[in-house]
């Protein structure tokens, strides 16, 4: 379990954020929801040690976590990143593969287990089509989908994941909201991902950290997705409609 | 197509089976000319075959002059190949070279200095080094100094290019009032580079540091993919990105300052190399750097055949690889259009 206790973070010791309370259990998926520049990212940051704390601590299982890169604790966390294009083209197993790096020792390449595991996951995620492609060709989606494969490989307990669906179109997000759950619920990882969107929190999320200007809100997905909390947060007037599937419905402002 | 593919998947033994044919190339080809059957002659000799029979004259042209020279064109080759190959990866972008921070400007500026003060081969060499190291450590310490927390990569680079500024205007200056018929000439000839009049210890020397310096490289050559793919990436995948940045800017530094120290300025070699070895072998760290050292060897090996074979008169290699990497260059640019593969 990941528990975040009174963390504070910012830049340059200036707190951009201060005082946030949370839990991740096992096999839950939690959704952070915010207005933009709210601080959701630097959130990300201080908990994978990126940035340093300015105050608080990380908790796994209980016991302060050290936040180094590749320090025994930052290995059950893995990290999706926004998918960008990098400057070389590495080819897509190569981007998989790069998940063992914490495990494997410093001066090694990767062995022939890392390469089965990897083209397993890939098969798993039914991503083996791209198995002999170059990153830097496939699609914004399918990259999306790579970084998780490369994220799976590392054996994670706790999956981070930065706006995973926010540049997908209607398909590829109903596919990746749809693993971001199957992870946590058949897998018992705890899934905490950002999104600008509340309908993926309606539609995931099992825990919501809902951020405002003023403070933010954490507890269970039905408690937090409130039309009052959620207009409160974003400074517009949302509805909640649909009984099976809900989604947001947003009211013009000076209509 | 099946012949290019089957040369990709071998790609060491096919760039080792071209770096041999290319130096025996180069110590057939020059001004006096051996022909192919006196050279295995005096391999064989070497090895105990029994008596060469060969005139003293192409013992000397072999043995002391042409082997030694080619050994130091190899070995340089594949050092600035592999530097630059690394540079592009820690720094993120395919336009870098090895001497994008100074290392260059910094050692060619130590060089004219010590020409200008008469000093000795040695005395040159050793300030032509520690210029080179200055000029990095300089851009280090600024780069430092301006921007203390956030992304470091482009302040780095953008110092260095004021850096460099600063030593080429240093050179200039030693030019300007170097005297036009002594010190000029050899400033300028050392500022353009040339493997003539390297011996047997100049290719110990050169081939110890060039070890040194290669051998980081190699061995976290697969941190190296995993660096180039963004600095937050490889942290949270469990690699120290500022310790590894940092060890191979040492290293690259030190190819840059040896060569410029034994060979002068010879630019282009790190930019368009690791380009041609990724084309082959793909953008891992893994197969590129084996790939660039034999690329780099064989490449600096063609150009200094050129070099002195050419014309009457050598020429010097900074000219060479500057005519020959531009328009290769500009035909990567047109191709990399589709990504650099």
């Amino acid at each position: 379990m990941l528990e975040v206790r009174g963390l504070s973070c910012g830049y340059n010791g200036v707190p951009v954020l201060q005082d946030i309370d949370f839990q991740v259990p096992e096999g839950r998926v939690l959704v952070l929801l915010g207005p933009n520049g709210i601080g959701k990212t630097t959130l990300f940051k201080t908990m994978l040690g990126l940035l340093p704390a300015l105050g608080g601590q990380v908790l796994l299982d209980g016991h302060r976590m050290d936040l180094r890169p590749s320090s025994k604790d930052m290995r059950s966390i893995a990290y999706v990143p926004q998918a960008h294009t990098p400057a070389f083209a590495f080819s897509v197993l190569e981007v998989v593969l790069m998940g063992r790096t914490a495990q494997m020792h410093a001066f090694a390449t990767p062995s022939a287990n890392d390469r089965a595991a990897a083209e397993a996951t890939l098969r798993e995620l039914g991503l083996e089509d791209l198995l002999g492609r170059l990153y830097t060709e496939i699609s914004g989606g399918e990259r999306q989908m790579v970084l998780i494969a490369r994220a799976l490989v590392q054996q994670p307990r706790i999956l981070v994941m930065d706006e995973p669906a926010s540049s997908l179109d209607l398909g590829n997000q109903s596919k990746l909201l749809g693993i971001a759950k199957q992870l946590a619920h058949e897998r018992n990882i705890s899934v905490i991902m950002t999104s600008h969107n509340p309908d993926h929190a309606l539609l995931v999320a099992d825990d919501v950290l809902l951020m405002a200007r003023d403070g933010y809100r954490v507890g269970p997905a039905d408690r937090i997705l409130t039309e009052e909390l959620l207009s409160h947060a974003y400074g517009a007037t949302v509805r909640i409609i649909g009984d099976d599937v809900k989604a947001c419905a947003l009211q013009l402002q000076g209509a | 197509m099946r012949v290019i593919g089957f040369f990709k998947k071998h790609y060491l033994i096919t760039l080792s089976v071209i770096l041999v044919l290319v130096f025996l190339a180069a110590t057939v080809a020059g001004r006096y000319t051996i022909s192919p059957w006196k050279i295995l002659a005096l391999i064989g000799e070497k090895l105990g075959f029994g008596p060469a029979n060969v005139e003293h004259s192409a013992y000397t042209a072999f043995w002391v002059i042409r082997v030694p020279r080619n050994l130091c064109a190899m070995i340089v080759g594949a050092g600035l190949a592999c530097a630059g190959a690394v540079f592009q990866g820690v720094f993120k972008n395919p336009m870098t070279s090895p001497d994008i921070l100074g290392a260059a400007t910094g050692a060619g500026f130590g060089a004219a200095l010590g020409i200008l003060n008469a000093m000795s081969i040695v005395a040159v060499q050793a300030m032509s080094f520690v210029g080179g190291i200055v000029a990095v450590l300089m851009t280090c310490l600024v780069a430092r100094a301006v921007d203390r927390k956030s992304s470091t990569t482009i302040t780095l680079i953008l110092v260095g290019m004021v850096v460099s500024a600063l030593f080429q205007a240093g050179i200039s200056i030693t030019k300007y009032v170097a005297d036009p018929n002594s010190t000029l000439p050899s400033i300028t000839l050392w500022l353009m580079g040339t493997f003539s009049g390297l011996h047997w210890d100049d290719a110990k020397q050169l081939g110890i540091v060039m070890a040194v310096s290669l051998l980081p490289m190699f061995l976290c050559r697969w941190r190296l993919s995993v660096l180039a793919m963004g600095d937050e990436e490889a942290k949270t995948l469990g690699v120290n990105a500022d310790l590894l940045r940092a060890i191979m800017i040492i290293c690259a530094t030190l190819v840059t300052s040896t060569t410029v120290a034994f060979c002068g300025v010879i630019g282009w070699i790190g930019l368009i190399v690791p380009h041609m070895a990724r084309a082959i072998v793909g953008a891992d760290f893994s197969k590129l750097l084996p790939a660039s050292a034999l690329a780099g060897a064989g490449f600096a090996l063609a150009v200094d055949i050129v070099a002195h074979s050419l014309m009457q008169l050598e020429l010097p290699l900074g000219i060479l690889t500057a005519l020959i990497g531009a328009p290769f260059f500009l035909f990567l640019l047109k191709r990399g259009k589709r990504g650099w593969a």
